[in-house]
């Protein structure tokens, strides 16, 4: 005897409605990783520099921000981002805002590390060239060092990216109405969890997989030394 | 000699760690000098010059661009005619350090419109005649990667000169380059020489000392072990310790 032959029934997933719903849970994904990934980049940046430097106070307060975020899990971070923390500050936090801080500080952590690296592998010869020709520190950092540094670690940025797209899933679990979110309503409703979570699987994969393209097509224009 | 020199040098130290690699060098470069710096690597003349060019903080002595106190060791300098009288001074290094990322024309631009202030349409203007100056005119769209590396030196010496430096460093620019590329850069340095250019020059090209330094110091341990005219002091060196370089060096 085969295997249980699942009947497929794509129609509840192929509907008007339930594609306008889904069409607004991939807005809602784009944006809670859009806005993730900006404070990521924000964070990686400003916590690697003064690592990269090591600036005195600055850079062990950046290691235990880093290592916070790298040793526990990014639901637990997401669950006490919603639940605890509007408690203990006394403040509102939307489940949006909470799930875009977690992400961009997850991812941000994770960012630190790689630009610390990237900006580390830049020689000290490129300091020494922009010095003499008079150029600040933070001309150097943003016209010589930064974009050399970037160009390094792309493929590492892409991970993250790609990274960021898919962690964003867990932000269903404090309501906020993405795709992952809404598949997850329409199971309830229809009992047909092997439609929905495969369409679901195919459109993550719609989403990230373009950025290895976009990270290939950066480096040939860059010619990525 | 009443005039003021370019550069000068008044019992400089540098130490490493517990390492001391300069131990007292006096030294005073008159305007329009080019002086040689020879000896064994370690001996501390890659050390000076980087001093001079303010790449390293000195701990002890006093180093002067043009009668300005650029370094004091111990004393805390108005920071605006330190800057001002160190971009005096131009530098070329042995692995040329050019901005991989930039087109050879960027790499000469760069400074001139963020340091000096330049509009795009002047430092363009100055950009190809210091291009021009050391041969390479019409090959300003190049990346680096895309120059030999005789040329990439070039680059960057035309790189120091768009910002109209009175001293040019240069710090073994040649001995990154393949015999029949260090030839090209020799003759754009010896170019500069013949113009007028005061030159500190940290080389191990003898040819070049002899026909085209004002003098050559031999540089031991740490201080200035014979200084002389290129004639006298390569032909006929006085010090033991330089006879023996300038052997090793003919023998090698």
């Amino acid at each position: 005897m085969a295997g249980y032959a699942y009947q497929w029934d794509w129609g509840v997933v192929f509907n008007a409605e339930t594609l306008h719903s889904f069409g607004l849970g991939v807005i809602t994904t784009a944006e809670v990783s859009a806005a993730g990934l900006a404070i990521g980049m924000a964070m990686g940046l400003a916590s690697a520099v003064p690592r990269a430097a090591r600036v005195p106070v600055l850079s062990q307060l950046v290691h235990v921000y880093v290592d916070f975020f790298r040793t526990t899990p990014i639901l637990v971070q997401l669950i006490w981002m919603f639940y605890v923390l509007p408690v203990l500050l006394g403040i509102n936090l939307s489940a949006f805002v909470a799930g875009a801080l977690t992400i961009g500080l997850n991812s941000g952590a994770f960012l630190s590390e790689i630009f610390r690296g990237g900006l580390v592998s830049v020689g000290q010869g490129q300091w020494d060239a922009a010095q003499v020709l008079g150029l600040g520190t933070g001309q150097a950092l943003l016209y010589i060092v930064l974009p050399q540094a970037l160009r390094r670690v792309l493929p590492a940025l892409v991970n993250v990216f790609i990274s960021v797209v898919k962690d964003s899933s867990l932000v269903s679990i404090i309501a906020v109405a993405d795709m992952t979110y809404r598949a997850e309503s329409a199971v309830a409703l229809t009992y047909r969890p092997f439609e929905f979570y495969t369409a679901l699987a195919v459109v993550y994969f719609i989403l990230t997989y373009p950025f290895s393209f976009l990270a290939s097509a950066i480096e040939r224009r860059f010619h990525v030394t | 000699m009443t005039a003021t020199p370019a550069v000068a040098l008044d019992r400089v130290e540098k130490r490493y760690g517990t390492h001391l690699v300069l131990r007292g060098v006096t030294l005073a470069v008159t305007k329009g000098e080019v002086l040689v710096l020879i000896g064994r690597s370690g001996s501390g003349k890659s050390t000076l010059v980087r001093c001079i060019a303010g790449l390293s903080t000195i701990d002890a002595g006093r180093i002067e661009i043009d009668g300005t106190t650029v370094q004091q060791a111990g004393t805390r300098l108005p920071r605006a005619a330190t800057l001002a009288a160190q971009r005096r001074v131009g530098m070329v290094f042995q692995e040329f350090n050019l901005f991989p990322h930039l087109t050879a024309a960027r790499n000469i631009s760069l400074a001139l419109q963020k340091v000096r202030g330049l509009d795009r349409a002047e430092a363009e203007r100055r950009m190809q005649e210091v291009l021009d100056r050391v041969g390479l005119a019409g090959l300003g769209h190049r990346f680096p990667h895309q120059l030999s590396g005789g040329q990439q030196q070039r680059v960057a010496i035309a790189r120091a000169l768009a910002l109209q430096p009175e001293v040019m460093l240069f710090d073994e620019v040649t001995s990154a380059l393949d015999p029949e590329l260090k030839r090209e850069v020799l003759l754009v340095m010896r170019a500069l020489a013949e113009e007028g250019m005061t030159m500190i020059v940290v080389t191990h090209e003898m040819n070049f000392a002899r026909n085209v330094a004002d003098r050559v110091v031999f540089m031991d341990q740490g201080v200035v072990e014979e200084e002389g005219s290129p004639e006298g002091m390569l032909a006929d060196p006085s010090r033991e310790a330089t006879r023996i370089f300038l052997r090793d060096l003919i023998e090698a």
